[in-house]
């Protein structure tokens, strides 16, 4: 058994006999209140989504599917293609993915965890950690080398995250991808 | 709606709030609705200090309310049709097992309120749980869409009537043994509850030298502790009485849940901690200063700068301001500007009726007990 907390999107938890996909998991903990974590699911069996929210340890059975390291190849609306080590490749939707999609771009060499459930390629993990090219982002404020003050800065697919503001256009970072924060220069 | 059997569920943590707003929602639950509830608690002691009519025993029923004691040993029982889980409390497992063979109507989670943004992502959400059943999460809070604040249905209209009736405030001062204040109209009254606080010291030595003259009333609470360190008396105890310069501070015993909003509604400016006396001081219309229950992750500050926001509606008057700076001040947080003790109070006094205006807004939204009872008697199935 694993808390709500512990698992992350592409895992599948076991509800009530059904295996259900994570799409999304936002963590919110707030003064005194249970640590929360909000969830986007897709029942691997009716195809249907829902969110909803657990406290943190809540425990559920994680269902351990086949697995495979693959490589990103390349989208094809609505399709994202993978390929593995043998070349054969695989499609995940694009709605299976959930926040996953905010970090794919073209190009990227991160090894990534493909899924599989009855045969089928049903979601994507990334590794904890990958490093991705700010394609944009304003001027720094003179002086400020801490870090602690954070702008906007866009990826090569358009997605925005908060960077320290010392980041400059065609630098590369480091970014947690469980949480899709900014971590450090890489 | 008709009569539904609801079972509330609290652990008593360390304060007393937890276990007085469970049994505030048990008597709106009541005697409001009509509704047959248990409560199920595991210090009884917390409940009689709230309720002095509480007994030490197992099962009781106390106004109407039906409490059993909340033991390890869980007894087989049947579950309500109604199942709340107060601030992340853990169901017995024999009782979750019997909601499984008989699922609840409803099964509520309700947690701390918070006015953070997070709340509208999930407050009212549901939470499908491993076994299939679903849980509700109520967030009470003042946000437009969150879950709104316990509050009786009449409790304004007998606030107003205690305040226009000076013979009803001197004759509940008479019967709770409460000093009338030194310097009668010219006199500012603050009532202090709180949890231990290093801003007290400096507090009330401002206010030894306020202007006018000042009554304190300090119901026995943790903030006591600080007043016994200020002056070196570790003895000091209800009845007692602390003059200096312009301060007349007097000790309280601990006042009755159902008698405390009545010292609230006496007072010009009141103190309070936690959220049970927080939504109280709301609901009396004057003037306060939260001390936030503090975590050692310190997401409280967090917290309390969201209320704050919320509360004050983001205003940028000079007393919103004012009333922002201080209470991150006397919670020990950074605060834009330095509150000057003696002008804080006159700038909150002056602007009372905001707080009135404030309080009667907040109460024409569906208060939580109400949205409760919206949720049970719309929810379409079990399970």
């Amino acid at each position: 058994m694993k808390t709500a907390q512990e698992f992350r999107p592409g895992n599948v938890m076991l509800i009530d006999g059904s295996p259900w996909v994570i799409l999304k998991a936002d963590f919110s903990k707030s003064g005194r209140n249970s640590a929360i974590v909000k969830m986007k699911l897709k029942n691997l069996l009716s195809g249907t989504s829902t969110e909803t929210v657990y406290k943190a340890d809540d425990k559920f059975e994680q269902v351990i599917l086949d697995k495979k390291e693959c490589t990103y190849s390349y989208f094809a609306d609505p399709l994202y293609v993978f390929m593995d080590e043998d070349f054969n490749s695989y499609e995940v939707e694009k709605d299976n993915l959930g926040d996953v999609i905010n970090f794919m771009v073209d190009g990227m060499d991160d090894k990534v965890e493909v899924t599989f459930y009855d045969g089928k390629a049903i979601s994507a993990e990334l590794p904890n950690t990958i490093v991705r090219e700010i394609v944009y982002t304003e001027p720094a404020n003179r002086g400020d080398t801490s870090g602690k003050v954070m702008k906007v800065g866009k990826l090569a697919n358009g997605h925005e995250i908060q960077i320290a503001s010392f980041i400059e256009i065609g630098e590369k970072v480091s970014i947690d991808s469980r949480t899709g924060e900014y971590r450090c220069r890489a | 709606m008709p009569t539904r059997h609801w079972d509330i569920f609290c652990t008593v943590i360390d304060n007393l709030g937890d276990i007085a707003t469970c049994w505030r929602l048990a008597q709106i639950l009541h005697h409001e609705h009509g509704q047959h509830v248990r409560l199920f608690v595991d210090e009884l002691n917390a409940l009689k200090t709230l309720v002095p009519a509480a007994q030490s025993t197992a099962q009781q029923t106390l106004y109407g309310i039906e409490v059993r004691q909340w033991t390890e040993s869980f007894p087989d029982t049947q579950p309500a049709q109604v199942v709340i889980e107060t601030f992340g409390c853990t169901l017995p497992a024999s009782y979750v097992r019997a909601m499984q063979a008989t699922p609840p109507l409803a099964w509520i989670n309700l947690e701390y309120m918070s006015c953070e943004d997070w709340v509208d992502n999930i407050h009212n959400h549901d939470s499908i749980l491993a076994h299939g059943l679903k849980k509700r999460f109520i967030i009470p809070s003042l946000r437009a869409h969150g879950g709104g604040l316990l509050r009786e249905s009449d409790l304004l209209r007998r606030r107003d009537d205690f305040l226009s009736h000076p013979a009803q405030q001197r004759a509940w001062c008479e019967q709770w043994n409460i000093p009338l204040p030194i310097g009668g109209a010219n006199s500012l009254k603050l009532s202090l509850f709180g949890y231990e606080n290093p801003q007290f010291a400096p507090f009330l030595h401002d206010l030894s030298q306020a202007p006018q003259p000042i009554t304190a009333y300090l119901p026995q609470s943790r903030l006591l502790n600080s007043l016994r360190e200020y002056l070196h008396n570790p003895d000091l105890s209800a009845g007692d009485t602390y003059q200096h310069g312009s301060l007349t501070l007097h000790i309280l015993p601990f006042l009755p849940q159902a008698e405390y909003d009545r010292l609230l509604w006496l007072c010009d400016i009141n103190f309070v901690r936690g959220e049970e006396s927080l939504t109280r001081a709301i609901w009396a219309g004057k003037p306060f200063i939260w001390h936030i229950y503090p975590t050692d992750d310190h997401a409280h500050q967090v917290k309390l700068n969201a209320f704050l926001e919320v509360y004050t509606e983001h205003g940028e008057d000079e007393h919103l301001q004012h009333l922002r700076a201080w209470m991150q001040q006397w919670n020990g947080l950074p605060s834009a500007t330095e509150v000057d003790i003696c002008s804080g109070l006159n700038m909150l006094i002056q602007h009372q009726e905001w707080h009135q205006r404030r309080s009667t807004e907040l109460a024409q939204r569906p208060n939580l007990c109400q949205q409760l009872m919206d949720f049970v008697a719309f929810v379409p199935a079990t399970g």
